[in-house]
């Protein structure tokens, strides 16, 4: 079995990569940091005895064919493909970005990994076991004035994969979307809030552990269900005064 | 984000700016800062050796890959902030140890090179440093080094047991052994004087590949170092039984109590009721290497009791032709001083000494000492004890030596000082223990 990885590098991504190769998949892994992505795949290779091709990669959504074509030409079809990467500005939102650096996080969180899901959509609907994983954002249960553009993107993916899972039905590929937590990784450390960061390698195994179910939409960790449940619930007299400045840092 | 470290012995404490980054790009950006910089492994450092005041501290613990093993060649690659315990489970499951361990897994290959340390095989392998092939080092002045005894070799001799001063250690490919096999055969038997424990140090010289010793210093009169032996040898087949123990915990996590427990009352009976423990220990046992290299979690135990005042560990190598008489003298300041001495244990190290690493031939005395504030007399008295028998205190463990001590016992200090301002004249590396020993 296959698995390509998308922003595999660091945190969630690195952490998932481990996790596969312990239970024997077969990686593609890709990233934008070469010495970055070598290291893992000598890692992986070395200890868990799978083969890892990492792939350097800048994604954009003109590019995903040429990197399609050369993962088949290393690695062969895929049968599983998570998209993990993602971007956020947690310091500007709104009018501090500039139109080019929206339009960034649009694609990166978006529309790169839309392309992505279609480019390799045959390779998984034509694998006996075939999964398909996205990852988005607990910043995407209720819009607010904090990380908005980057949520919304994420948001977008989420209603991409909700008509992918139908349209994938008859097929055996299954699809698996996840609003994700904190976690600890290098973009949230040193970072103090009042709700527990997950372990990166916790998440990963929850996350391979739903392989070959159909999974809508999961939180993870699952305790953010029930608190994005209250905080989507809040009226809007309160809701409105949890501004940036009060708001619970998604 | 701003934290204030805290070294494992208690005695050594500072605030500084910690960043964790997790990519290559971010590592090397993490280190073009203007403040001081030092690295940081796993943190265990008894003496603050991976944190300074108001530096930046780069935690390296991300970067924890192997990255090459070669069985022709005998080496393995991995990154800095690997710990030594991962190593030594993807080796032996081919059959292949590290010959240098320490007593803690969590300890991680930069921190080894950096501190030299050296384990229970030090009898016959000597410290880590002669198991180092090359270093990757990165200076943020001049950029990424190769080290090897090829290859930039005075910098590759600085780095070996430099306290990280000299850049931040990428990477580094060790020499690595593949003995008969992965069990020991390990012996145990009780001495009732401190000099049958020489005396059976001096038979292990030639044939044991691990020797270590527990020793009662609290006992007052002619039992003053009564305890136990251990001595093991590689078995000659592997199909014994093994006795794997888990081998992961983390030393930072340790309980934190308020009060002392060790102290002159409590040690001679907790020292009784250990060597009573010891005695129906079976002879002869077998155990596997890992399990034999890395204690278990009551580690943890042992230094919360210390509680917040903390301990010194003093650490001397003690040339062989003096050691009968230095352990005399020392056993006649502990009568005069009476400090409350936790653990006291022997080993044999050989290797040969440079700059300020802990090696040479001769004997190793630990002592653990509690309560240091009010004992210093003591540790004052036994650094010059040590001096005057030609002895060296090891830099990594005592965060009680002076600079005066250690310019006066290492003959090459002022070689090391030198040579470090030769490599790096704005001396962008430093570290609680660099500043106090005025490194």
């Amino acid at each position: 079995m296959t698995s390509l990885i998308v922003g595999a590098s660091a945190g969630l991504g690195r952490a998932l990569a481990e996790e596969l190769a312990l239970r024997g998949h077969d990686l593609v892994i890709t990233g934008r940091g070469e010495e970055d992505l070598a290291a893992i795949a000598a890692d992986l290779k070395l200890r868990f005895g799978v083969q890892v091709w990492p792939e350097v990669f800048e994604l954009r959504p003109a590019r995903v064919r040429e990197f399609r074509d050369q993962v088949r030409k290393s690695a062969g079809k895929i049968d599983n493909l998570f998209l993990i990467s993602g971007f956020s500005d947690l310091d500007r939102d709104f009018q501090q970005l500039r139109t080019d650096e929206a339009a960034a996080l649009v694609d990166t969180n978006l529309t790169t990994p839309l392309c992505l899901a279609l480019a390799f959509l045959d390779d998984l609907k034509n694998s006996p076991q075939g999964n398909l994983v996205g990852a988005g954002t607990v910043a995407s249960a209720r819009a607010r004035n904090s990380n908005t553009v980057y949520a919304s993107a994420k948001r977008g993916l989420e209603f991409f994969f909700a008509g992918l899972r139908q349209e994938c039905a008859p097929s055996k590929c299954r699809i698996q979307f996840y609003r994700l937590g904190f976690m600890r990784t290098a973009l949230t450390f040193g970072q103090q809030s009042g709700i527990p960061y997950a372990d990166p390698a916790i998440v990963a195994r929850k996350i391979a552990d739903g392989l070959g179910r159909d999974i809508e939409l999961c939180y993870l960790p699952k305790f953010w269900r029930v608190l994005m449940f209250v905080y989507s619930l809040m009226p809007w007299f309160l809701f409105q005064r949890m501004r940036r400045s009060e708001d619970i840092g998604v | 984000m701003e934290k204030t470290f805290q070294s494992l012995d208690l005695q050594s404490e500072a605030t500084a700016e910690w960043v964790k980054p997790d990519r290559y790009r971010d590592l090397e950006n993490a280190l073009s800062s203007k403040s001081k910089l030092i690295a940081r492994g796993a943190g265990v450092s008894y003496v603050g050796a991976s944190f300074g005041d108001q530096n930046r501290v780069v935690d390296v613990s991300r970067f924890d890959r192997i990255l090459g093993f070669d069985p022709h060649r005998s080496t393995v690659t991995v990154e800095a902030g690997c710990p030594l315990g991962k190593i030594s489970q993807f080796l032996e499951a081919k059959g292949w140890i590290l010959p240098v361990q320490p007593g803690y897994a969590g300890v991680t290959v930069g921190g080894a090179i950096a501190i030299n340390i050296f384990g229970k095989t030090s009898v016959q392998k000597g410290t880590f440093a002669g198991w180092v092939e090359s270093i990757e080092l990165f200076h943020p002045d001049h950029g990424r080094l190769t080290l090897s005894r090829d290859e930039n070799r005075s910098v590759f001799d600085l780095t070996l047991g430099g306290f990280g001063l000299t850049g931040l250690i990428v990477a580094a490919t060790l020499k690595i052994e593949k003995p008969k096999s992965l069990v020991l055969t390990k012996r145990s038997f009780m001495v009732a004087t401190i000099e049958e424990t020489i005396t059976a140090l001096e038979h292990a010289q030639s044939g044991a590949d691990m020797v270590l010793t527990w020793n009662d210093f609290m006992k007052k009169g002619s039992g003053f170092g009564r305890g136990c032996v251990w001595v093991a040898n590689w078995h000659q087949d592997d199909t014994k039984e093994k006795n794997t123990r888990p081998a992961n915990f983390d030393l930072l996590s340790i309980p934190k109590r308020s009060r002392n427990y060790l102290n002159r009352f409590s040690l001679p009976l907790i020292n009784f009721a250990y060597l009573m423990k010891r005695r129906l220990d079976p002879s002869e046992t077998t155990t596997d290497y890992h399990g034999f290299s890395y204690p278990d979690g009551s580690q943890a135990l042992y230094f919360s009791l210390f509680g917040k005042s903390g301990f010194v560990e003093k650490q001397m190598l003690i040339p062989w032709s003096g050691v009968r008489d230095y352990l005399d003298e020392l056993q006649k300041m502990i009568s005069v001083h009476a400090p409350p001495i936790a653990l006291a244990s022997l080993k044999v190290l050989r290797d040969q000494p440079r700059f300020l690493r802990f090696s040479g031939n001769g004997v190793i005395v630990s002592l653990d000492i509690a309560n240091p504030v009010r004992h210093g007399s003591f540790l004052d008295d036994l650094d010059m004890l040590t001096t005057r028998f030609r002895g060296l205190c090891n830099l990594a463990k005592d965060s009680h030596v002076t600079r005066s001590t250690i310019a006066n016992q290492y003959g090459e200090y002022e070689d090391f000082r030198r040579d470090l301002r030769s490599f790096d004249p704005k001396r962008r590396f430093s570290s609680v223990l660099s500043e106090r020993l005025e490194l």
